[in-house]
């Protein structure tokens, strides 16, 4: 039975359709005209004038304060809350399991809207701090599920040896478990990074007046007028992305301590 | 009398609606080597996470040098696992391993590198301090979880199971280091196994464990000769059963009838009555079949029982042969050998001589030691 | 029975939830309660809102217009869907199908546009669909048609917009409930005499159903959520649910009334999770990550 070309073909097709307006958005980076359906020949220009433009670079310094805050408060809270309702059996635990992952099963634009009126009625400044309280609410989820999934899968053995060995549940926590875990946590704050990275529409509604994150200068400029210096900023971006989306393969092809032994018993 | 250093009293645990543990007691000396012997399931894990402190039983005591332990956490009765996967901490190197519950106990540097240093002596793995759990083979990493016990010098030492995932050749070796490192350190060892041939090999005493119940509690040689039930006779040695009316009792032989024929068995000092049921157990190196064409007269104290045979087999360097009796029983001859003229559907007739054979069930399955 | 060491023990597990606890009453619970509360409040003059209890804001949703954007949702979110899973499933199913080295290579390719910045995508396909874009000085040059096709703030842009935006992550679900397909029942099924097509359709479909049906989910709710695609795309001619309550918040201040959409549409997405929970009986959504 010959093996059909059609499917390549089909994957190769998509793949160019995914990969067409990224590659123009670089494309037209370089194009030194102003309006872009006309090339006017090779250009750094753009890249020049972002450099110099201070919002830019304010809205990126906040995003990426942003994110850090916030996937490194949601990995604190989440890990210790996985680890927490692992290990024990209260009466409510399944209710406060549901209600923390629902932020990112509800439809964005509720979230937005919800920390919003909420937020004026309690009376928070609006900027960083409700960002990053809006923000930290949606990453949990990520590192919760992502830590709960690694702790099902461990050997419970691990921990019962350190007790043995004279470990309270704090230090067996923190000797043993924690390490462990790790790989969940650490790639957990990868994903929540990204997601607080990219977020537009939450942002939207909690951001305050004087405080942009990157997403949000982005939508704003593509709203009122466009100048290629947004296909500059793309463009970086992208090779900012690039170079995550192989760091972290790399990382990840590196067998961890736990896959090594058990493939070897 | 020697120094009791662990005590279980009246030990129950229920787990969901299973009763896994059915008030056990056991007293164990200072120094000896002492192990639950029985299938999975019987409750020998249980006990052993019991006295580790684990799990908690529902009722009874467990007391460590007369003190009451039951409710002690694990980390602070001085008493150290080996655990059945070993459970090394695959991201801490074997000196780390090692040295955990020293460093737990903020001992000095030196004093814990010391330890560990010889520890591995012990283990004769001298050299490996560097190297991590996921580069060791299974008997290594045994031996690292066997050093990383005993570093503590805890007072008694459970093992669960060992020896289970190793290949045949390294168990063996492995049976004779761990009973010399026993006797040299002079700790206590609670050992694990449903392995009958290792509990006989290595232990002063073996507690043979059924439902949650001890069967018996008893010296190799006890367990082996004068096994109590039928479930030890049938568990270690792979003894016949046979259960009849008592018909006579001359000159210490008791006489038992069967619908095959009469079995015979020596009496032992507990009184029985004409009538009542007994049950003997018979190991099959002891069971001689001759076929009915070929009867002779039997001595009259010898056991006269018809059946046929079943199967013939070769196992373990020894012919067996299965005799089924009309009740559906089945008895098992073994003898060294490949080959005997009787062949399936011979009649023939069992006997054995009455020293051969022991009663038992002669008392409440568990016993109290 | 007591066990006060143990307790002891517990209570560190018990501890360590506390801060999760917290957060979730304070800044999920709190405000999904609010909304709710909101909903039956009515708008202040000017800021704010009056406590007083109506049903005035779900009244006023039952009018026409409102109602017909709901439906105007309802159709993009399910159009999207229909075409996601016609583009996303065949692409996930053939890629398992790959031989490893080019299944990495393939997962690869796809990361990067999904980690792309989702504007950044949206802002190429504006410049495609443009008057006189890409895609125009293509077609025109080609010879297809003569005049710029005004793509770009019509439905159809909005569409493609969706499509482009949510297929990854159809693509991924599918893949990874096809990943773990075993080929060899396929096979077996070819022995025992079935064609292709009724293999797949007897084999493989079912044993890729659960990627299938949680990227259905992964795609229909959000796309009853992310009107900023309808925004950027659509201008003012596609107008979402989403744009209704951006609208109602910010510019009309009619929070209450907000409150009232977005509860109403809680409550549509909440019933269609739960339908797919009964059909699926999945009890955690871990598999979706």
């Amino acid at each position: 039975m010959k093996k059909s070309k059609l499917p390549n073909i089909y994957l190769g097709v998509i793949l160019i359709i995914m990969y067409l307006p990224i590659l123009l958005v670089i494309l037209y980076s370089f194009n030194y005209s102003k309006i872009s359906s006309i090339w006017e020949g090779f250009s750094l220009r753009w890249y020049k004038e972002l450099f110099r433009d201070k919002a830019v670079f304010e809205a990126l310094i906040n995003s990426i304060i942003l994110g850090i805050l916030s996937s490194l408060s949601a990995a604190v809270i989440g890990t210790l809350g996985a680890v927490g309702m692992f290990r024990s059996n209260f009466k409510g635990k399944g209710i406060i399991e549901y209600i923390s992952t629902l932020p990112i099963m509800v439809p964005e634009i509720i979230l937005g809207m919800v920390f919003l009126v909420f937020f004026a009625l309690i009376g928070l400044p609006f900027g960083m701090t409700t960002l990053v309280i809006a923000h930290t609410a949606f990453c949990i989820p990520y590192i919760y599920m992502q830590v709960k999934a690694r702790l099902v899968g461990l050997d419970k053995s691990y921990v019962e040896a350190a007790k043995d060995l004279g470990a309270g549940e704090f230090r067996a926590f923190f000797d043993i478990t924690l390490p462990l875990i790790r790989p969940a946590i650490v790639s957990g704050i990868f994903l929540a990074f990204a997601m607080s990275f990219d977020d537009v529409v939450i942002s939207i509604f909690v951001t305050g007046v004087s405080t942009n994150t990157l997403p949000i200068k982005i939508y704003t400029q593509l709203k009122t007028g466009i100048t290629p210096e947004i296909n500059a900023l793309c463009t970086l971006m992208l090779g900012v992305t690039i170079l995550f989306v192989f760091l972290s393969s790399w990382i990840g092809s590196k067998k961890t301590v736990i896959q090594k032994q058990e493939e070897l018993s | 009398m020697e120094d009791i250093i662990l005590q279980l009293e009246q030990i129950k645990k229920s787990f969901d609606d299973t009763q896994v543990l059915d008030s056990i007691d056991l007293s164990i000396k200072s120094g000896e080597f002492i192990t639950l012997l029985g299938s999975s399931g019987c409750g020998k894990t249980t006990t052993l996470r019991i006295i580790a402190g684990l799990e908690a039983p529902d009722s009874g005591r467990v007391i460590l040098e007369g003190k009451d332990v039951t409710n002690e956490v694990p980390n602070k009765r001085n008493v150290n696992t080996v655990f059945q996967n070993y459970a090394l901490f695959p991201h801490m190197s074997v000196e780390s391993n090692i040295g955990y519950s020293l460093r737990l106990k903020r001992a000095g540097k030196s004093e814990i590198k010391k330890a560990v240093t010889k520890a591995l002596e012990t283990v004769q793995l001298t050299g490996f301090e560097k190297r991590m759990p996921g580069e060791l083979s299974g008997g290594q990493r045994q031996r690292v979880a066997i050093a990383r016990a005993i570093v503590n010098n805890p007072k008694v030492l459970l093992l669960d199971e060992p020896l289970g995932a190793l290949d045949l050749q390294l168990r063996r070796q492995l049976q004779i280091e761990l009973k010399r490192l026993q006797k040299r350190l002079g700790i206590t060892f609670v050992y694990i196994t449903h392995d009958q041939e290792e509990a006989l090999n290595m232990s002063d005493r073996i507690v043979v464990m059924h439902n949650g119940r001890f069967e018996q509690i008893g010296t190799p040689t006890q367990i082996y000769d004068t096994p109590k039930t039928s479930y030890v006779a049938k568990f270690v040695g792979s003894a016949n059963i046979l259960t009849g009316i008592v018909k006579g009792i001359e000159n210490n032989i008791v006489y038992i009838e069967t619908k095959d024929g009469i079995a015979t068995v020596l009496h032992k000092d507990k009184p029985l009555n004409i009538g009542q049921k007994a049950t003997l157990a018979i190991r099959s190196e002891q069971v001689n079949l001759c076929p009915t064409d070929q009867e002779t007269a039997a001595l009259s104290s010898e056991t006269f029982i018809r059946g046929t045979v079943k199967e013939k087999s070769f196992s373990a360097g020894m012919l067996r042969i299965s005799v089924a009796l009309s009740n559906g029983t089945e008895f098992t001859a073994s003898r060294h050998g490949i080959d005997s003229n009787l062949v399936p559907d011979d009649e023939v007739i069992i006997s054995w001589l009455p020293g051969d054979s022991i009663l038992v069930d002669l008392e409440a399955p568990y016993e109290k030691a | 029975m007591k066990k006060p060491k143990r307790h002891k023990q517990k209570g560190v597990s018990f501890i360590f939830t506390i801060p999760l606890y917290i957060f979730t009453i304070l800044f999920v619970a709190g405000p999904l309660v609010y909304m709710f509360i909101l909903s039956f409040q009515n708008r202040a003059k000017t800021w704010g809102v009056v406590n007083e209890f109506t049903f005035q804001n779900y009244l006023n949703i039952l009018e026409p217009i409102y109602l017909k954007t709901f439906l105007i949702s309802i159709r993009l979110a399910l159009i999207t869907t229909v075409l996601v899973v016609l583009i996303g499933y065949p692409f996930g199913y053939l890629m398992a199908k790959l031989t490893a080295k080019w299944r990495t290579r393939v997962n690869l390719l796809l990361m990067i546009p999904f980690w792309t910045s989702s504007l950044i995508r949206l802002y190429g396909w504006i410049i495609i669909l443009r008057s006189n874009g890409v895609l125009d000085q293509l077609l025109m040059k080609l010879g297809i048609i003569n005049a710029p096709l005004k793509l770009l703030y019509t439905y159809p842009a909005v569409v493609i917009g969706m499509v482009y935006s949510l297929v990854p992550f159809m693509i991924f679900s599918v893949y990874s409930s096809a990943e773990k397909l075993d080929w060899s029942l396929v096979e077996a099924a070819r022995d025992l005499g079935a064609s292709s097509i009724q293999a797949f359709l007897t084999v493989s479909l079912k044993m890729t159903l659960p990627g299938l049906l949680s990227g259905i989910i992964l795609t229909f709710i959000p796309s009853m959520g992310l009107f900023f695609i309808a925004d950027i795309l659509g201008g003012n001619k596609v107008v979402l649910i989403g744009n209704v309550i951006q609208e109602q918040l910010m510019k009309a201040h009619n929070w209450p009334f907000a409150a009232a959409l977005a509860v109403v549409l809680t409550v549509l997405t909440s019933l269609m999770i739960y339908f797919y929970r009964k059909i699926t009986k999945v009890k955690d959504l871990e598999g979706l990550l």
